[in-house]
């Protein structure tokens, strides 16, 4: 015991400074669109083909082109293994949540966007987070270690909380399916205004794998609009925190 | 060593047990030291037949025992009165199936809430949920009432304070103390079992993972052997030993997890900030080697896409040594300390005898002297790559089972390292492009919170017709509930901790 | 009259802008122990704020009652904190140790209530503990103000600032009571070992079991309150220290019970961190060590008045 005290005393500050570091080059990440071109038109559609997720959609509207849905990308990593032609790449960058869905869908030659943050946002300073899970535990696990010594959400000014009441912000992990519909209807009921919601993780967002069968786990949007959307199967840390950040108004999402 | 080792792949011995023998069978199987795996139904070109799964610890081996039921037959004769185990099994084939057990003694809805249909049962033939607006006539789920002067109930969940999964807890309190505990789960029933039989086999391990995401690498290997073993084909010994050592991995990870959660629990702020920071370290290994601190997506049947390479595998295993000599340090902060054991000690006791009578598995049940461990009781070679001790305690006590995680985890760790030099790169090609028809594959793998058994069945045309998970948490739930009876309301988070229970594993 | 209104202007300055600070500098010392960057000193202050800006949910079930504990309880802390010489000057008015604990109990009274008002079984668990550790603690206040009071020869709570024989070395009286209240302390503002002020879990909460129903502005104030109390708590503890020290200076004594207010601010995060949280059957046993000590320093002033 002593000697273990006396280590733990040594030990210095664990708290991570690099803000919003990209992912180590061990991490998969998450897919993104680049704009070299794509075979497409000459009839590839081996990253379709490989989606388990149906993530990926060839447009065949006027001009063909492929989407990726990240919040349907459950982050396997198969479709930038196939693509010949780069255009679908790993990114390990943690700025990745968004606030509008359709900025979730990506598209050939994207410019990454930059979000426009509310030029008040009452949580600028201070953000009170009541999470809900609904059935992703690994999910659950990120963010439970957003608050360990190495991320420490602390930092920033959020809170998590264990009664809707004191919060401002709803974190919602997980498919939601039809059992916990209406358990986050009454825990958002409970919520003082104003409110944000946030989904974390590709089953949040979709459902995942999970989505459109009987249980009806086809994600938060099924009982209500998110604000900011954090796309990731399960989302690391980072990620999350960018999130949150996000949902503050936080000025550090934008300046690196 | 152990001389006829368990061969997860190739044809399980399987019999037919009339149905109004199965009960006394299970008897005898039990008196004999057989374990009951799983017990669950499934559908025949005829109705319905129960599917047991026995395990036998002494004799390394599993059977499977046919109980086919009279056409048209949509009740049976309740087994848990003789097997206390098979209770939570035969509600969850009620709610599935629509097969009531006549005589079981508390029979309630166990997964299917009140929000879903009368009458639906997902996995019957012809299920569907109506699209329309849908009104639920179903009796509405009623709790046990504890009657009696000054008794009141603490209504806990589903939403629960922590980052934690939702269930519900209704406790039946006089003053402090719990006089009943019922817990209600099924919040997050995704129907993980019935989208196993419609998507592709060869998209189902990334399903599986999801059934209880936090043990991502125990659902994917367990998914590999039951496909392997429906097949009849083995995979090289790297791969069985990269799979063991992803499992060993993330019960090293989930293991320190739970130890911080129990400091977080008393308030011990020092011990979860150290153990939260050890985690991570070995979350970092996990995303060393398979691209995700999960190991998502990374393990496969039959074949493994890109083992990593030598550099890797070396620096994984001195990781993994520095995780070794920080986790010696680091424990004592919890299992040395003094006010830890004293709050710890004598907390939430399960009795060996309860723990034997509801099947219990894990580290919950080798704290309770249960001396059963998959490693052990179905060995396969890679996991005798060194000598390795189980790790057993007879007090039934939170203390029991913190110390059963902490020499675990020692274990974890110098068994990890072991599987990590013998891995060869050799690339397997996946060899299988359909799977065989009308057969039945079983994956048993010691995932961190105990037995976890993966069984799969295919039609004849080689779909995929019944794939059942059955999750550790399942057999221990029961424990919890009952462990925490006749202590104070205020015990309760750190006997919950102390289980560490999947809502999302039992709940599919 | 000035010298009245300067005291007067110091003790509002303190009582608006030291607890919240305090509770800064509490969090800030918790999260490097544990090897956190923590948040602002200035936290607190944000907090507040947002929570004055939020509108508040209150649930149909409740009455007046909730509505009102918020502002009952906080007047009684107010005028604790004005009787109180928690400072280090004399208290604005003139209060006798009857008086403090009176208003303590009121305070809880108020938010016991509130907290049943709610019909919640969090709330009837948290009034419930809350009121059968009062019982335990408020003999320790008592006897230990008393040991105070027999020391000086003086009822009032504001000899306990301006000693009056001024001896120092009291033979233990002063340390003991100090002791007695810093335990007591540990009850009335739930810190550990009592209370994990960090946990999430309802069903170990004693005292924030009561506060889950509030949100908005009224979380604000019961916020504000229980750093409010912790302050005027650990000033008055100070103050025993000040005494034992034989400190007269008003300056000196001022500055002094700033540094030790800090001190044990400190000492409450290292507690924190590194101890356990007692079982709850264990807690009167703590609490009795208080009485035992508040009883010793009763007996050893009387001996020595």
């Amino acid at each position: 015991m002593i000697p273990s005290l006396i280590k733990y005393l040594q030990t210095p500050v664990q708290t991570n400074r690099n803000l919003l570091a990209d992912l180590s080059d061990d991490n998969r990440g998450l897919p993104i669109l680049t704009d070299s071109p794509c075979h497409h038109t000459e009839g590839c559609t081996l990253c379709a083909e490989e989606c388990v997720a149906s993530a990926i959609v060839l447009q065949q509207d006027r001009e063909p082109h492929v989407t990726l849905d990240l919040g349907a990308c459950i982050a396997c990593g198969r479709c930038t293994d196939v693509c010949p032609t780069g255009t679908i790449t790993v990114s390990r960058s943690t700025r990745r949540a968004v606030t509008r869905r359709d900025d979730l869908v990506l598209k050939s030659g994207d410019i990454v966007p930059v979000p426009v943050l509310a030029s008040k946002s009452p949580f600028r300073n201070s953000m009170v987070v009541r999470y809900v899970s609904t059935g992703d535990n690994a999910t659950d696990m990120e963010v439970g270690a957003c608050q360990n010594p190495i991320f420490d959400v602390g930092r920033f000014g959020i809170q998590f909380t264990a009664s809707p009441r004191f919060a401002d912000a709803l974190l919602i992990g997980g498919p939601v399916p039809l059992a916990m519909q209406q358990p986050l209807r009454l825990c958002l009921d409970a919520m003082a205004e104003p409110k944000v919601v946030i989904a974390v993780g590709t089953q949040a967002i979709t459902g995942g794998l999970l989505r459109g069968r009987y249980a009806r786990a086809n994600g938060v949007t099924t009982v209500v609009e998110p604000d900011v959307w954090i796309p990731g199967n399960p989302p690391h840390p980072w990620l999350i925190i960018h999130g949150l950040l996000l949902a503050m108004g936080n000025p550090l999402v934008i300046t690196p | 060593m152990i001389q006829n080792h368990f061969k997860p792949a190739g044809p399980f011995a399987a019999e037919e047990v009339p149905i109004i023998q199965l009960r006394a069978r299970l008897k005898t199987e039990i008196q004999d030291g057989n374990r009951l795996g799983l017990l669950t139904a499934s559908a025949t070109s005829d109705g319905h037949e129960l599917l047991t799964v026995i395990i036998s610890p002494l004799g390394h081996s599993v059977r499977i025992i046919n109980s086919l039921l009279p056409h048209d037959a949509v009740t049976y004769s309740s087994l848990t009165p003789d097997i206390p185990q098979a209770h939570w099994f035969e509600r969850e084939i009620a709610d599935m199936w629509g097969l009531r057990p006549i005589g079981h003694p508390r029979m309630k809805s166990l997964v299917m809430h009140d929000s879903f249909p009368d009458n639906f049962f997902p996995l019957a033939a012809g299920a569907s949920l109506p699209t329309s607006r849908m009104r639920s006539r179903r009796v509405p789920y009623r709790f046990t009432v504890v009657q009696g002067n000054g008794v009141y109930e603490v209504p806990v969940g589903p939403v629960h304070a922590g980052v934690i999964e939702p269930g519900h807890f209704r406790f039946s309190c006089l003053g402090e103390v719990i006089e009943n505990l019922e817990i209600r789960l099924g919040f997050v029933h995704r129907g993980v079992e019935e989208h196993l039989t419609q998507c592709s086999w060869q998209s189902a391990r990334y399903v599986v993972e999801a059934a209880s995401s936090d043990t991502s690498a125990g659902n994917a290997v367990a998914h590999a052997f039951a496909m392997e073993s429906l097949c009849g084909v083995t995979v090289s010994e790297s791969v069985r030993r990269l799979r063991a050592a992803c499992v060993e991995i993330e019960r090293i990870a989930c293991h320190i997890g739970d130890l911080a959660g129990i400091c977080a629990d008393i308030g011990f702020g020092a011990g979860s900030s150290a153990f939260g920071v050890l985690r991570a370290a070995v979350l970092g290994i996990a995303e060393l080697l398979t691209g995700s601190r999960f190991m998502t997506g990374f393990l496969a049947p039959f074949y493994q896409r890109g083992l990593p390479d030598a550099a890797v595998l070396t620096e994984a295993a001195s990781r993994l040594t520095e995780v070794g000599l920080q986790l010696r340090l680091t424990l004592p902060l919890l299992m040395d300390n003094a006010g830890a054991i004293e709050r710890m000690e004598g907390m939430g006791i399960m009795k060996p005898s309860l723990a034997r009578e509801f099947g219990l598995v894990g580290p919950a049940a080798r704290a309770s002297g249960i001396d059963y461990d998959v490693r052990k009781a179905l060995p396969t070679p890679e996991y005798e790559c060194i000598e390795w001790p189980i790790a057993i305690w007879n007090e039934g006590d939170v203390l029991a089972r913190a110390r059963v995680r902490a020499h675990e985890l020692a274990t974890s760790v110098r068994l990890a390292e072991a599987l990590l030099t013998g891995i060869a790169v050799v690339k397997q090609p996946s060899c299988i492009t359909r799977l065989p028809a009308n057969a039945t594959g079983i994956g048993i793998v010691e995932a961190w919170r105990g037995e976890l058994i993966h069984l799969v069945q295919t039609d004849e045309t080689g779909r995929i017709a019944r794939y059942k998970i059955k999750d550790p948490s399942f057999n221990n739930w029961t424990a919890l509930a009952v462990s925490v009876r006749g202590r104070l309301l205020s015990d309760f988070p750190l006997c919950n901790k102390s289980f560490s229970l999947s809502y999302s594993g039992t709940d599919l | 009259m000035s010298i009245y209104l300067v005291r007067m202007a110091i003790v509002t300055c303190e009582i608006v802008l030291l607890p919240l600070l305090l509770i800064g500098i509490l969090r800030a010392t918790r999260s490097r122990l544990q090897k956190r960057k923590g948040p602002r000193i200035f936290q607190p202050f944000y907090d507040f704020m947002r929570l004055t800006r939020k509108s508040a949910v209150v649930s149909e079930e409740t009455g007046p009652l909730f509505r009102g504990a918020p502002a009952a309880s906080l007047a009684a802390l107010l005028i604790l904190a004005l009787v109180t010489p928690w400072s280090g000057l004399a208290a604005p008015i003139s209060g006798d140790l009857v008086l403090f604990v009176f208003l303590l109990a009121a305070a809880r009274m108020a938010s016991g209530l509130a907290a049943l008002d709610t019909g919640t079984a969090f709330g009837g668990l948290g009034a419930s503990r809350e009121s059968a550790l009062s019982i335990l603690v408020e003999p320790t206040l008592v006897l230990a103000l008393a040991a105070g009071a027999i020391y000086e020869g003086n009822l009032t709570l504001n000899a306990l600032c301006q000693p009056a024989n001024g001896r120092g070395g009291s033979a233990y009286v002063m340390p003991l009571a100090a002791a007695a209240i810093w335990l007591a302390a540990a009850v009335e503002t739930s810190r550990m070992p009592v209370e994990d002020p960090t946990t999430h879990l309802e069903l170990t909460m004693i005292h924030e079991a009561q506060m889950l129903e509030y949100s908005g502005p009224r979380l604000a104030l019961v916020e504000y309150q229980s750093a409010l109390k912790l302050t005027v708590l650990y000033g008055l503890i100070s103050q025993f220290i000040l005494n034992e020290m034989a400190i007269k200076s008003s300056i000196a004594r001022v500055s002094g019970t700033f540094g030790l207010t800090i001190a044990m601010v400190v000492a409450a995060a290292v507690m924190d961190v590194f101890l356990v949280r007692l079982h709850w059957r264990k807690l009167p046993d703590l609490l009795t060590f208080g009485l035992a000590f508040s009883l010793v320093a009763c007996l050893l002033a009387a001996l020595r008045g």
